[in-house]
């Protein structure tokens, strides 16, 4: 369905050109959950607005091939893309209340998206907003439809966030840390909207998150994400049994599971900034299986069973 | 601080020219005893009105007087003046604003009510009231162009502080054993000088002017004292007759000052924010 | 020991309880847990403690002196060894003074030594939170995310204090660096005994970290007890929703979730009945029947739900997994 090849992307500082993604490679196949897991600073969201072709100055794509059922993004007319945003793929954001405009009421907004995309009347346009509201399980969505941003709960804000994407019946869903900014009861039933929109509409979804219990609830597919490059790909059981990579190794010790006292294990160090991302493989310096040629060599993708692959060189010493 | 401030002045020229102009003029003003040839209030009737030449650079005006060196002891006090307007309103404003803003309730509404009585004048002819009130002289003069300007200090630093009063930090000071006025002091007022300081090099340009505004009608200075604004009044009748040069060079010296203060505004801006460096 | 009972109120014409009734003893050493999300009073709860907000009633009091109603010169004594640990360290710092200030701040404020002596102990505190001593003239926006955060215990722990209140210290992190802190909580607790009132919305954070739990709901505690016993066999319906909403650990893990309806209502006016009603899978129109008050039914553990205290009490309580309304 969504086709990411060699994707690079630069910024342009005072300083030279930094380069944030190194070449991330992956595909969604059509009507799965595919996951983008990784820290802040990892290029995670800057795929997803690379792919949306949302990226401004300083920030630059300078390579790769970015395609929907086959049909090139990269360089459509502005016209065309706009058009494929919204239709083709769709977007929610990660602070729900931050990302609807504050003067508009909700109604406002839907409208302006249905008018705009689906050539809908003013009247049949609030009719439908209202139907989508009522989709993603808001109980009064007249009473929504009226309200401003500021009125609503932050997970009554992201339902309509929801619908808002889904209004123009996108075959793709990019979600960025869709949860993040909630309440947990409020996180599970996000999740469970999610998980049955995604079922009836047969969506294609990409889930940006750092949080691996999100992975673990919704994900066929996982890809871990370190310094703009995706480090392992696996579906989500295999990485959850298995996981290759230290680094996804080590985000899964740092979890701390609800039984038992065990402290979680932290990752000595930190994220790099991106213009000190180190030579070779950007994870050795934190590394616990780190080795000679690390530091030299970036390493390519290998092959852990099928379907799972990793960028590491000594992954072998650390898996059973 | 000096390194960093080197290093952001040559991301900003436009900064540095201003700053240069600055110094230039402030530098020639201290120095006017060394540079004027003659003393700026030496009349020499025999001379009067003589256009610029080798003897007298800038000419003379009607008294005979060099307006080259009254223009370099002009500068004294131009910038007396737009410097110490501007600190006097700067620290009353401040004071009042810190008050309305932290404490709130009835000192906060009196602070903002009588701001708001100050500022319903014109601010020119308010101080054209209150300078006509105190009489013509250069400290009333500064008194009058302080007194104005007051309410825009005293407002940035209330709309400041009512935001930074709330911040966490704030209340971590107290924890951290501050009393409130030292939090006030010590952490928060900090935090809200930067649109303060590139307010007040606005305000410097905008206090000669006024300055000159008033002593154009009168209301500042007295005539032998050598003040650009005086001097622009006394030339302008004899612009007329040809003689140009008495109200130019004061002029253009109000021009380039202003200028000045304008033009290094934005670089305060960024010497100041830690943030941005 | 610090025990204390808290209600705040405000609003106009109606009463908003923001914190109704908290009781809460917390031993030196000891970790206990505040549960809750948006809207349960657990963060007024910590703040009317430090007296940041007055409460409108009850009493706090830290090893025995009472810090309610204590006039500002014995405040300070009590401010001294009470202190917070924010949740978003990059504005608990100002951010116009160098960490190093900040962090001998109280401790020359609060009189434990003089400027000078207060900077040497800066560069100890830092070494303490495995910081390098150099840092101290740094500015906060110029440190990560997990710097600013151990910076502000550097600071917290400055003035030796006996208690420490964690408010969400971990929210703003990433992952990998949570776990740092968590660990450097830990021990610090264990070096120096401290007592930690940790307040969070994250189970997984409270369940490492506290060896007993609060859970609160609308201003109310509604369940309390030790942490591993609440997390394995909760009684509170809203403690059972909270754990089981929490992500699962591998997909292929089986949870059986209980689903709070709606949304969670605002504390003004609440009635002196259940307030978890409207929304509760276990309702029953007999919980309506009395007020719904905190009472012990199992050493050290105590819930306020009156189906819960109407079918255990008095007899052996058996806990059911699960459970979809019809519950017995």
């Amino acid at each position: 369905m969504l086709d990411v090849r060699g994707l690079r992307v630069a910024f342009h500082t005072r300083r030279g050109v930094v380069p944030a993604l190194h070449g991330v490679t992956f595909s969604l196949a059509p009507g799965t959950v595919t996951g983008l897991v990784g820290e802040s600073g990892c290029g995670k969201t800057l795929t997803a607005l690379a792919i949306m072709r949302l990226l401004r100055p300083p920030a630059e794509i300078q390579e790769g091939d970015v395609r929907l059922e086959g049909r090139d993004l990269r360089f459509l007319r502005e016209r065309e893309m706009a058009r494929v945003r919204g239709e083709g793929i769709a977007m929610i954001f990660q602070q729900p209340r931050a990302s609807l405009n504050p003067v508009f009421p909700v109604a406002s907004q839907l409208v302006h998206v249905l008018r705009l995309h689906r050539r809908l009347s003013r009247g049949a346009a609030r009719a439908e907003g209202e139907a989508l509201l009522a989709r993603v399980g808001l109980a009064r969505p007249d009473a929504v439809m009226r309200a401003y941003p500021h009125q609503l709960s932050g997970g009554m804000c992201q339902r309509v966030m929801i619908a808002l994407a889904l209004a123009c019946r996108p075959r793709v869903l990019l979600a960025d840390e869709p949860t993040t900014a909630l309440d947990v009861t409020v996180q599970l039933q996000i999740v469970e909207l999610l998980r049955g929109l995604q079922r009836e509409l047969g969506l294609t979804v990409l889930l940006i998150t750092h949080d691996l219990g999100l992975v673990a609830e919704m994900c066929d597919h996982v890809h871990v994400m370190y310094a703009g490059r995706i480090v392992e790909s696996a579906t989500a059981a295999a990485l959850f049994r298995r996981p290759a990579h230290p680094y996804t190794r080590g985000l899964m010790a740092a979890r701390v599971g609800t039984g038992g006292r065990a402290l979680p294990t932290g990752i000595p160090g930190r994220v790099p900034a991106l213009a000190e991302t180190p030579s070779g493989c950007p994870f050795h310096p934190r590394c616990p299986l780190a080795g000679p040629g690390c530091a030299e060599q970036d390493p390519g993708s290998e092959a852990v069973e099928a379907g799972h692959a990793v960028r590491c060189h000594y992954w072998r010493s650390g898996v059973a | 601080m000096v390194a960093e401030a080197a290093y952001l002045l040559r991301r900003n020229p436009i900064t540095l020219v201003g700053l240069l102009l600055l110094v230039l003029i402030a530098a020639a003003s201290l120095a006017a005893p060394l540079l004027a040839p003659y003393t700026p209030l030496g009349t020499d009737p025999g001379a009067a009105l003589q256009p610029p030449s080798a003897q007298h650079w800038m000419g003379t005006d009607e008294f005979g007087e060099d307006v080259w060196s009254r223009v370099l002891w002009g500068g004294r006090i131009d910038l007396l003046i737009a410097l110490g307007a501007v600190a006097i309103a700067l620290v009353s404003g401040c004071a009042l604003g810190a008050l309305a803003g932290f404490s709130g309730g009835w000192a906060d509404e009196v602070v903002m009510r009588a701001m708001d009585v100050l500022q319903a004048f014109p601010s020119f002819i308010l101080a054209m009231g209150i300078a006509a009130a105190l009489g013509p002289s250069l400290r009333n003069l500064i008194v009058s162009v302080a007194l104005i300007n007051v309410g825009v200090y005293a407002r940035l630093m209330r709309a400041r502080l009512l935001v930074v009063k709330h911040a966490p930090y704030a209340e971590a000071a107290r924890g951290a054993g501050n009393p409130p006025w030292r939090v006030l002091l010590v952490h928060l007022i900090p935090n809200c000088l930067t649109p303060i300081f590139v307010q007040s090099s606005l305000q410097s340009g905008w206090a000669i002017l006024t300055a000159a505004g008033l002593s154009f009608i009168g209301l500042g200075v007295r005539v032998p004292t050598p003040e650009w604004g005086v001097m622009v009044a006394m030339g302008v009748a004899r612009i007329n007759a040809g003689e140009w040069w008495v109200s130019f060079y004061p002029g253009v010296m109000i021009a380039l000052a202003v200028m000045g203060f304008n033009l290094i505004g934005d670089g305060l801006q960024d010497l100041l924010d830690p943030q941005r460096r | 020991m610090k025990r204390y009972a808290v209600r705040g109120a405000g609003g106009r014409r109606q009463q908003l309880h923001a914190v109704d009734g908290v009781d809460l003893e917390i031993a030196a050493g000891e970790t206990v847990g505040l549960v809750g999300e948006s809207g349960s009073g657990k963060s007024t709860t910590g703040r009317c403690i430090l007296r940041f907000e007055e409460a409108s009633g009850g009493r706090v009091t830290l090893d025995g002196a009472s810090v309610t109603g204590a006039r500002e010169a014995r405040l300070r004594p009590l401010r001294r060894k009470m202190q917070m640990v924010y949740q978003d360290p990059l504005d608990s710092l100002n951010p116009r003074m160098p960490i190093g200030r900040q962090i001998a701040e109280p401790i020359w404020l609060f009189g434990l030594a003089t400027r000078h002596e207060a900077d040497r102990r800066v560069g100890e505190l830092l070494d303490l939170v495995g910081l390098p001593a150099d840092l101290a003239h740094r500015y906060p926006h110029q440190l990560s995310g997990g710097q600013q955060q151990r910076v502000a215990i550097a600071r917290a722990l400055a003035p030796e204090p006996s208690f420490l209140i964690l408010d969400e210290p971990t929210a703003s992190l990433d992952v990998s660096v949570q776990a740092q802190i968590v660990r450097l909580l830990a021990e610090i607790q264990s070096r120096r005994g401290l007592a930690y009132l940790l307040i969070s919305h994250d189970l997984a954070l409270v369940g490492v970290l506290a060896h007993r739990v609060a859970v609160m709901y609308l201003g109310q505690i509604v369940e309390l007890g030790a942490t591993d016993e609440v997390f394995a066999r909760p009684a509170h319906p809203y403690t059972r929703a909270l754990l089981s909403a929490a992500p699962k650990d591998t997909p292929g893990e089986e949870r059986t979730r209980v689903f709070l309806g709606g949304e969670p209502a605002a504390a003004i006016d609440p009635p002196e009945t259940c307030r978890l009603h409207p929304r509760c899978p276990f309702a029953a129109p007999s919980c309506l029947d009395r007020p719904a008050e905190l009472q012990g039914f199992a050493p050290g553990r105590a819930v306020r739900c009156v189906r819960f205290l109407d079918e255990h009490l008095g007899g052996a309580w058996t806990w059911v997994p699960g459970g979809t309304g019809t519950d017995a």
